[in-house]
């Protein structure tokens, strides 16, 4: 691993767990043992080491997520939702370091005035949205799934389900157990008949 | 034939007006209640229950349902349709939702002193002057609630309006002739441009119906055919965003093309700023080349300083005066005032604020000049941006200590 990728590592542990306001260029150095000045040759400034890193979990994130999506053979679009569905809750326990940073406000305040940060972000969801909305069209083709308004279904799927993992993340309310109970609302909600049969 | 807009503060005799120009002119009165009734009719709404929506405050429950905006926009598309006609006067509130490029509209404000309305409200009403006042005072307050919603600007503020007319010392019979004789001249009666303004407004009015209906709540622009939306709402997944107002804009018809354009409420510099105190939040840059300011202007924005531009030194003379900067980025080479004399009366006349020096031909002896006037710093132009940041850092912290003693 570079001295860069170890900053970066270790700066993503400690914005995520202490948040980024809490976190100095300091404390950063310390942790690797390393002077602060070494981190500034690498990087400009506080705001530049996150752009970096939320880059590299974007990057990080959508490489998983396609090798998995890779090996997958899903007999139909409902069943494609499903896998989807639980991929993501396995990513938030995988990626538990990389889901926290992004389930907090700092990289969303930055979002607010810088583009670079707001594309970044932006291509995260855009992507877990494509790979839902692509498995409503083809569950729509297939006939496992009934005419819906894709892009906002995706959606809806997409905020559910990243509404329940912060539950997990944040200690609200454990998820074990729950993995069933949020696969079946998924397909009650979009298969062919409104009561499916079990 | 110009169009006439009257808005009026209640008990300003403006019935009595607006029917006396009407049959002066031959022009016809539009009411607020038939656009309503019209409106209500087209869109399938009970005229009670638009009235309310449309003049009352935001109710809880339309941040889910957008009813207001929706009823703004099928009200607007039907003021749209009317304006294509001629020979008219829209009596009410009509006037507020007409853009300003449509020039053949003369828009006319009604006011009075509170002595006057009472007096006219105790006539009219028999009530008592208490009463009286009180319901001035509410109506003024839902005239205000009106404007502000629509504009973000009060009712009677002059910039709205061609004239306004205190009723009370002009006179009725003077008001009447002297809405009726503007309404005659040259520069209110439709032209070409006008024309194709009110085509290109009522095109812009049915699309902002057609995303309103949807939920959306965007500015919408028209020019023949080609529609521009503008987001002024940020959010993280805007590409998303930006097809679907393209998607439901497309299809309404008569449009071309759709373009989308983030606002400048967009990105927020304000959010971000106040966690951050060592920036300065308000710095004046002065510099005679239009474009390098303007990007220097950008890129500050975009390390959340706020900043304010001005072209020459009488500009930045002015803008000093009313509203004192904490930093000021100064160029010396500017036609008329030059830099080191924009540099001395600051520094008499408002020596907290710290000038840096940037320019791209400063000589030694310019250099000693500046310093000994009381300059933070001098640089030299191209400037590193990561230079000009720690530096305007530097001098907003000398005047922040500076602060903290007194």
């Amino acid at each position: 691993m570079s001295y860069k990728d170890s900053i970066i590592g270790t700066a993503m542990a400690l914005f995520a767990e202490n948040g980024f306001k809490d976190t100095s260029t300091a404390d950063i150095a310390k942790s690797i043992g390393s002077a602060e000045s070494t981190l500034f040759h690498h990087f400009k400034n506080k705001e530049e080491l996150l752009l970096k890193i939320l880059e590299r979990v974007q990057r990080d994130i959508v490489r998983e997520v396609e090798s998995h999506l890779h090996d997958a053979e899903p007999e139909n679009g409902l069943a494609m939702i499903s896998g989807i569905v639980g991929l993501f809750f396995h990513l938030s326990e995988a990626k538990r370091v990389e889901f926290l940073l992004l389930f907090r406000n700092y990289p969303y305040q930055l979002a607010n005035v810088n583009p670079t940060c707001r594309k970044i972000i932006e291509s995260i969801y855009d992507f877990f949205l494509g790979i839902i909305a692509e498995a409503l069209i083809k569950g729509q083709q297939d006939g496992s799934i009934r005419e819906v308004n894709v892009q906002k279904q995706a959606m809806v799927i997409l905020a559910m389900i990243t509404g329940l993992t912060r539950f997990d993340i944040f200690g609200i309310m454990t998820l074990a157990g729950y993995h069933q109970e949020i696969i079946d609302s998924c397909q009650r909600m979009l298969c062919r008949e409104y009561i499916c049969e079990d | 034939m110009a169009v006439i807009t009257i808005f009026s503060a209640s008990y300003c005799q403006s019935d009595v007006i607006t029917s006396e120009l009407s049959q002066r002119l031959g022009y016809r009165i539009i009411e607020d209640h038939k656009i309503i009734e019209k409106a209500g009719k087209l869109y399938d709404v009970a005229p009670g229950r638009f009235e309310k929506t449309l003049y009352h405050k935001t109710s809880i429950f339309n941040r889910f349902t957008h009813e207001r905006e929706r009823y703004v926009g099928y009200f607007k598309s039907i003021v749209a349709e009317y304006l294509k006609q001629d020979a008219i006067i829209f009596h009410g509130y009509a006037g507020h939702l007409i853009p300003k490029h449509i020039s053949h509209v003369l828009k006319v404000c009604l006011i009075a002193d509170p002595k006057y309305r009472v007096a006219q409200a105790v006539k009219a009403q028999r009530l008592s002057e208490d009463e009286a006042l009180k319901r001035i005072h509410k109506d003024d307050e839902g005239r205000r609630e009106w404007t502000e919603y629509v504009l973000r600007k009060a009712p009677w503020n002059p910039s709205l309006y061609d004239i306004v007319l205190p009723i009370d010392k002009t006179g009725l019979e003077d008001t009447i002739a002297l809405i009726a004789g503007n309404a005659r001249k040259g520069v209110v009666q439709p032209t070409d441009a006008s024309v194709s303004a009110v085509k290109d407004f009522a095109l812009a009015s049915e699309v902002e119906v057609a995303l309103a209906k949807e939920g959306h709540a965007v500015d919408v622009a028209a020019q023949s055919g080609k529609v521009t939306i503008t987001i002024n709402k940020h959010v993280i997944i805007l590409s998303r965003l930006e097809e679907e107002l393209k998607k439901i804009a497309k299809a309404v018809p008569g449009v071309s093309e759709v373009e989308t354009r983030v606002g400048p409420d967009f990105y927020q510099p304000d959010i971000y700023r106040k966690f951050d105190f060592e920036a300065p939040s308000k710095v004046l840059l002065v510099d005679d080349e239009r474009e390098f300011v303007q990007t220097l202007s950008e890129r500050l924005l975009m390390r959340d300083v706020g900043s304010a531009v001005a072209y020459d030194g009488m500009q930045a003379l002015s803008v000093i005066e009313n509203d004192e900067p904490e930093v000021m980025i100064l160029d010396l080479k500017m036609p008329g005032i030059d830099g080191i004399e924009v540099l001395r009366r600051v520094k008499a006349e408002h020596p907290r604020v710290e000038v840096i020096v940037l320019t791209g031909h400063g000589t030694a002896e310019d250099k000693k000049t500046c310093q000994e006037l009381g300059a933070f710093a001098y640089l030299q132009k191209p400037v590193d941006i990561e230079v000009l940041t720690k530096t305007m850092n530097a001098a907003y912290e000398k005047l922040r200590r500076s602060k903290e003693k007194k």
